[in-house]
């Protein structure tokens, strides 16, 4: 997908070099499958079924491998207080930013939804194009992606 | 009895695109513009004596300067000072909130002289000889739902005797915002938008003539239907888009099916009050959206989906000036785009509805009723406003589509919606 990057988050029972897991997956995955970013994590997050919570993924990788990268993780924050705004109060920034939930399960109307996009595109004196997949983001790391 | 009440402002201002849109409304539906009052009943809560109920009152035009507003082409009008009539009705052995709203809707019933008179009128209603409830009827130049539900939560803190802050944000400052080059452009963009859709669609609703009219020409079906109410919600839930968009994208199903169509063209009624200041506004806001739908689906949860992005795309080009917006929609042909449709439920859902309902349409009835004298809709879809009936009506001409057809189009819609579940 443009302006995504695939990235994996490796759990491991010993230490390994980042560059293991590559040689590991070199034969295995088709060049552009090959993970442009990895990060090793304690424990992947998951849900109460035990299944992994991918929008949690995308958050520990961009906690870790941008670490850094303070640019990225002000604009989630600055983001994650826009979309509490435009949700007027129904949304708190911290649960934005926790990224356990989808922005609709939380509450985000398309009312709301269009007053985000209005105020970024004030804020960031840019045009946004609602006719690609842009209108349905259910995380601020979409949005992070999609203003990068 | 009357009231004398004197703000802290006055002035004059152009005006906004909200009272634009409604301007024209008026002017257009001239003696039946009766249709846009908006009657409202607003409950003495607790035992207060009259004068304290005259004060809130008062409070409430003194804050805001719609409700000492006059209209003219020329623009809007605030004065600082003036002098309410109020009607005193005794409710006798009635219920008072059923006289309070008899009483509104007759008033209503009285066009409103926008130039010279003030924009809403009052009366108290009273039972043994205790004030039961405010009957009012606003002109939708001054007010929307959403700003009649603000002034009922004002209303209420008033009456407890709180003090409230000051009003941040007037209709004044909404002209001047709308003047400002960013919403200009925004107003631009939006008129883009239409005149794309509008190139690319036939200039009527429907592509047969109008047939011989019933008598009363134009009526609104009724359906209301639990299942619906109950499919919507699943279908929202599962498909985690609204249950707006899912009973929008049946309605447009339908809307092709009877119009031999596979592309539908409809203006969405919407409260457009999307910018943080204007939320709070007592004023008129509520602008049209044009969506613009292809039925080429197969499977309707996908369509709930598409209509969901459609309805964003929409609600986003509602922001425009309906003067700027006329002129093109003129140059463009003039297509008649009447075709609407309204969810009018304050909140997403029917949280009110017996917990036993289910998908069974067994419970599903209709009836007519004649529309509202003056009402020229070809086809107006409307999701009602009570949170425990799963209601769907629709106005129709039925020089284009007769009652057993209006009547078939609601059944439809239901079975849409249940046979998606």
């Amino acid at each position: 997908m443009l302006g995504r990057v695939t990235g994996a988050a490796v759990v491991t029972r010993a230490p390994v070099t980042p560059a293991e897991p590559r040689t590991f997956l070199l034969d295995r995955l088709a060049p552009h499958e090959l993970p442009g970013r990895l990060v090793f994590v304690a424990e992947l997050p998951k849900n109460h079924l035990g299944k992994v919570v991918n929008a949690g993924v995308g958050r520990t990788d961009k906690e870790l491998a941008q670490s850094g990268d303070g640019m990225t993780e002000e604009l989630r924050v600055r983001l994650a207080g826009m979309i509490a705004d435009a949700s007027g109060g129904v949304i708190s920034p911290d649960e934005v930013l926790a990224g356990r939930h989808t922005l609709s399960a939380l509450g985000l109307t398309s009312l709301a939804r269009i007053s985000l996009i209005d105020t970024i595109e004030d804020v960031f004196g840019l045009e946004i194009d609602l006719s690609g997949d842009l209108p349905s983001f259910e995380d601020v790391d979409t949005l992070v992606a999609a203003l990068k | 009895m009357k009231i004398e009440f004197t703000g802290a402002t006055e002035g004059e201002a152009p005006l906004t695109w909200g009272q634009r849109l409604m301007w024209r409304a008026v002017h257009l539906m001239g003696p039946s513009q009766n249709y846009l009052n908006c009657p409202f009943v607003f409950p003495v809560y607790g035992r207060r004596d009259l004068s304290t109920v005259l004060d809130a009152l008062r409070v409430l035009i003194e804050r805001h300067e719609t409700l000492r507003t006059t209209f003219s082409d020329a623009g809007q009008r605030i004065s600082r000072d003036g002098v309410l009539e109020i009607e005193l009705v005794e409710a006798g052995p009635e219920r008072g909130l059923q006289v309070a709203g008899r009483v509104a809707g007759e008033m209503a019933h009285i066009v409103f002289d926008h130039g010279a008179e003030w924009p809403l009128r009052c009366a108290v209603v009273l039972k043994d000889g205790r004030p039961f409830a405010l009957a009012c009827v606003f002109t939708h130049l001054s007010v929307d739902y959403h700003a009649l539900a603000l002034l009922a939560v004002e209303w209420k803190a008033l009456l407890k005797g709180a003090a409230l802050p000051p009003v941040a944000w007037q209709p004044r400052d909404q002209a001047t915002l709308e003047a400002s080059d960013a919403w200009q452009a925004r107003s631009a963009r939006s008129i883009a938008y239409w005149r794309d859709v509008l190139a690319d669609v036939p200039l009527d609703v429907f592509d047969h003539p109008p047939g011989e009219p019933e008598d009363p020409r134009f009526i609104e079906v009724i359906m209301e239907s639990p299942a619906l109410a109950v499919a919507a919600t699943r279908l929202s839930n599962r498909l985690a888009v609204s249950s707006t968009s899912v009973v929008l994208a049946a309605c447009a199903g339908v809307l092709g099916e009877v119009s031999a169509r596979s592309r539908v063209v409809m203006q969405l009624v919407h409260n457009n009050r999307r910018d943080a200041r204007t939320r709070e506004m007592v004023g008129t806001v509520g602008q049209d959206a044009l969506i613009v739908l292809d039925l080429l689906e197969p499977d309707f949860p996908g369509f709930c989906r598409t209509t969901h992005r459609a309805a964003l795309q929409a609600y986003r080009n509602a922001h425009y000036d309906p003067v700027a917006m006329t002129a093109m929609r003129e140059k463009a042909g003039g297509h008649d785009l009447d075709a609407f449709f309204n969810d009018r439920r304050a909140a997403p859902g029917w949280p009110a509805l017996p917990p036993d309902a289910d998908l069974s349409v067994a419970n599903t009835r209709t009836y007519t009723e004649n529309a509202w004298p003056g009402v020229r809709f070809k086809v107006f879809f409307t999701v009602g406003a009570d949170a425990g009936t799963g209601r769907l009506s629709v106005i129709v001409d039925t020089a284009y589509l007769p009652r057993t057809t209006a009547e078939r189009m609601l059944r439809s819609v239901e079975a849409r919606l249940v046979g998606a579940v």
